[in-house]
């Protein structure tokens, strides 16, 4: 069951019950009877879905495997010919998590990546189709439901290290650390070791300043007295 | 917060989400959460001749930690707008 692995699915062994080997505080919140799991390409049969707190288990009798909801990166109501036309849950994997390279699946590649992983250009994916396309709607919500029960595993990683700060950054530098550091605080710091130093000048005009240096950001009517 | 305020008006408008493996779909924004986890329908696919596979999906839903680009639709894009929000945030306001 190579293809099953290589796109990230965990071997399993049913439980004693026959159910899914859960773990501590772990608990089954559905089950659908009678799904077809496609991995990759690789039809896998029939088997019963579990759904608990955070992964999905699919069990037959040949065999059992698990995913993590955190490690499904798209799921979709699709049909197409690889689900031989029936109506399908399309998901797509995140292959990054087993670090394997060379996942050598079909379809997409155009550019080779060598570099870490096999991130780039195959798509791990899988496909359960139940027999009854009615419950399709509700395996598509359930999957929903995990999704948003299970954001990132690495969640502060993503804040300090992802675009969205990078963002931020750049409009902090645009526009508000640049007068944040060259303003208010020196100018507190200058006129504190000497608080007649901009005395000379009229009450209104110090404001006045204080402006113009924050809205320059430049600091260069700072110069003149930096010398301290 | 900003993105995911922004993203709710967009709510019911058409947009394309590219994910960080190159697949791009456009769809109709049909909710997003605070993790930017994005559910869309009447998908199709934009890099149809790459992902033959995927044409026939109805509804989908994206992980938001794989989103590379939302490309908006221009008429929601209020500039001005944005541009004070992202200041005020910048500020920690």
């Amino acid at each position: 069951m190579a293809a099953a692995e290589h796109i990230g699915l965990q071997p399993v062994q049913a439980a004693a019950g026959g159910g899914p080997p859960l773990d501590e505080e772990e608990s089954v919140l559905a089950t659908f009877e009678r799904v077809q799991l496609l991995a990759a390409a690789q039809d896998l049969g029939e088997g019963t879905l579990f759904i608990t707190q955070w992964r999905v288990f699919w069990l037959a009798a040949a065999a059992g495997y698990s995913v993590d909801f955190a490690a499904i990166v798209m799921h979709a109501v699709a049909s197409d010919d690889e689900s031989f036309g029936k109506p399908c849950l399309y998901c797509q994997l995140d292959s990054e998590e087993e670090g394997e390279g060379g996942l050598g699946g079909s379809g997409s590649g155009s550019e080779e990546e060598e570099g870490e992983g096999g991130q780039a250009d195959v798509l791990p994916e899988m496909r359960l189709i139940p027999a009854d396309a009615a419950q399709l709607d509700d395996l598509f919500q359930a999957f929903c439901e995990g999704a948003e029960r299970n954001p990132d595993w690495s969640e502060d990683e993503e804040e300090e290290g992802e675009g969205g700060g990078v963002f931020f950054d750049e409009d902090e530098v645009l526009a508000g650390a640049a007068a944040a550091s060259l303003g208010m605080g020196d100018v507190d710091e200058l006129v504190g070791q000497d608080p007649g130093r901009f005395e000379d000048a009229e009450g209104d005009e110090f404001e006045e300043f204080e402006q113009q240096a924050a809205a320059a950001a430049g600091g260069s009517e700072r110069q003149p007295n930096g010398g301290c | 917060m900003l993105f995911y305020s922004y993203f709710k008006t967009l709510v019911g408008k058409e947009v394309t989400v590219e994910l960080k493996n190159d697949l791009a779909i456009t769809g109709t924004l049909h909710s997003v959460d605070q993790y930017l986890n994005i559910k869309l329908n009447n998908i199709r696919v934009v890099n149809e001749q790459k992902y033959p596979h995927m044409l026939s999906v109805r509804a989908c839903f994206v992980r938001g930690s794989v989103v590379r680009f939302i490309l908006l639709p221009p008429g929601s894009v209020d500039v001005e707008l944005l541009h004070d929000a992202t200041r005020r945030e910048a500020r920690g306001g």
